[in-house]
């Protein structure tokens, strides 16, 4: 299906679109020289050395000498290989993570604004794949360019991806971000694929975001109240906690005990609010939950920009993820 | 009588022009028969005839079609020859690695510098296994090729062979067996030259170092 992409594979029917462009009215070897491509058995030239193999297309689209020399070692460095030390060596002279660096690097020798991946770490040992992965990520951030990666890897696709399509039998059933998979898979093939049984394994691509739950408005009550009346208004509500706080926004948190407790008159809620952690919604679900243990809280507060967005309930999440 | 000195640069010439011909038409066509199937069997047939053809035969053939001659000797060893060339090439850059030739074409080499940027260079070994052998068959071709009035050292041993004179067909014989060893030699020379450093097969790449022990 990728292959269809640069026209090494011409589709029996539909159209692919680039930028809107049709790409079969496009000269297929400009086609490829305007996308990266890199597969797993990366396919270097045996014959070249590490700068030959880099700079071979530039130099056939006549790229001056000068900026080749430039961009080689500049790309050289963008996937961690010191330039000065590989750039004459022999492919067969490299390891498997270094092939498949050189490779990265010759894929993106022309600038490329797409590119092309397919399975690329898929022959390599898992602590190698995972480091690679890791760079991966740092050059996917730093390039900023649209990758078609595809893996057999569900939990590769999760972690390189910012949007996950499934195939199935040659069609396209569902794209969406990791999140939106895991949590709402939409299709019998999709929930088998990601093992939704199993949910609590992507508590990493999980983002506090998606799993907090919005702050109901008839819980939080102002800090000045008295006790009293915020004992009736627990039991009016059934809840089994209140949140104190000013302005509509919660700053901490009641249990019927506290209010029960606490006979003095004069006392206000917000005398007895407990102090509840604080979680930003972009960090990730497992990094949450281990904060809220921790601290021993099962509610935690979700702030985006001074502003609550939402609470997170350990209960909750518990109950979405099983 | 001819001169020996004469005679041996006739067969040079003689045998060399109608080799390099074979290679500078049989590459071209190894490459056309691995762009087109069709194009593949028609070369693979003519090429086969052409060598399966005895020589005798060939030379007896060339007369009424295109006379007698130098340049009728350089078409005789030329079609005697072409077909190792056009096999070993074929069978050299049609094997190249498929990862690597999907990988030329996908970074967006055409065919065309697919073919000289990657399937020759990669296929040396095949290409000069396939030249050395014609180079052998040039250089005996070269002697009969005297039936149709090409001169050269086929002159000298004709004129032995007439006179049942043993020393004089070793005359003609031996420089020509000469010739094509040092030619052997001066080809695999060429291709070491040519081959790229990773792909000699004990090029200095990947050389272990070697430790001596300590002599008692």
């Amino acid at each position: 299906m990728i292959r269809m992409v640069n026209r090494m594979v011409e589709p029996d029917e539909g159209r692919i679109l680039i930028n809107d462009t049709d790409i079969r009215g496009l000269d297929p070897v400009e086609l490829r020289r305007s996308i990266g491509y890199m597969i797993q058995h990366i396919g270097l030239f045996p014959h070249m050395t590490v700068s030959e193999n880099i700079g071979l297309v530039p130099a056939l689209s006549r790229m001056p000498r000068d900026s080749l020399q430039e961009r080689i070692t500049h790309l050289l460095s963008l996937v961690k290989l010191p330039p000065g030390l590989f750039m004459d060596r022999y492919p067969r002279e490299l390891s498997g993570g270094q092939q498949q660096r050189v490779g990265l690097a010759r894929s993106l020798a022309m600038d490329p604004s797409l590119l092309l991946m397919d399975e690329p770490f898929g022959a390599l040992d898992p602590v190698l794949r995972h480091q690679l992965q890791e760079e991966f990520l740092e050059i996917k951030a730093h390039v900023n360019k649209t990758i078609l990666f595809v893996t057999h890897d569900v939990e590769e696709g999760f972690r390189l991806g910012d949007r996950v399509g499934v195939v199935a039998e040659g069609r396209l059933i569902r794209v969406g971000s990791p999140e939106e998979l895991i949590l709402d898979p939409g299709s019998s093939e999709v929930a088998s694929l990601i093992g939704v049984e199993q949910k609590m394994r992507y508590l990493d691509h999980l983002s506090v975001r998606s799993l907090a739950i919005p702050v109901d408005p008839s819980l939080v009550f102002d800090g000045d109240l008295a006790v009293g009346e915020a004992r009736n208004a627990m039991v009016a509500s059934r809840a089994d906690y209140l949140l104190a706080g000013h302005g509509g926004i919660p700053e901490g948190i009641v249990y019927p005990w506290d209010l029960l407790a606490s006979q003095g008159a004069g006392v206000r809620l917000g005398d007895l609010a407990h102090k509840i952690p604080v979680l930003d919604p972009s960090s990730t679900a497992s990094d949450a939950l281990s904060l809220m243990k921790a601290q021993g809280a099962s509610i935690a507060l979700v702030i985006e920009d001074g502003g609550s967005t939402g609470i997170l309930l350990m209960d909750e999440v518990t109950k979405r993820l099983l | 009588m001819t001169a020996l000195p004469a005679a041996i640069l006739v067969h040079i010439t003689l045998a060399f022009s109608g080799l390099a011909l074979a290679v500078a038409v049989g590459i071209p066509l190894a490459a056309l028969s691995l762009r087109s199937r069709t194009a593949g069997a028609i070369i693979s047939t003519l090429t086969a005839i052409g060598q399966a053809i005895p020589v005798f035969a060939l030379v007896a053939f060339m007369v009424p079609l295109v006379g007698i001659g130098f340049a009728p000797s350089v078409l005789v060893i030329f079609i005697s020859t072409l077909l190792p060339i056009v096999r070993n090439t074929y069978a050299g850059i049609s094997s190249v690695d498929p990862d690597i030739t999907d990988a030329a074409a996908g970074i967006g080499l055409r065919w065309s510098e697919t073919l000289t940027k990657v399937r020759v260079p990669l296929s040396l070994h095949a290409i000069f296994s396939g030249v050395k052998f014609s180079s052998i068959i040039a250089n005996g071709v070269a002697i009969v090729t005297v039936f149709i009035g090409s001169g050269g050292l086929g002159v000298i041993v004709l004129r032995g062979l007439a006179r049942f004179y043993v020393p004089e067909i070793l005359l003609g014989i031996l420089p020509a067996i000469a010739i094509t060893l040092l030619s052997d030699y001066c080809l695999s020379r060429l291709e070491d030259r040519l081959t790229p450093l990773p792909l000699k097969e004990r090029g200095p790449v990947f050389r272990p170092h070697s430790f001596s022990l300590p002599s008692r």
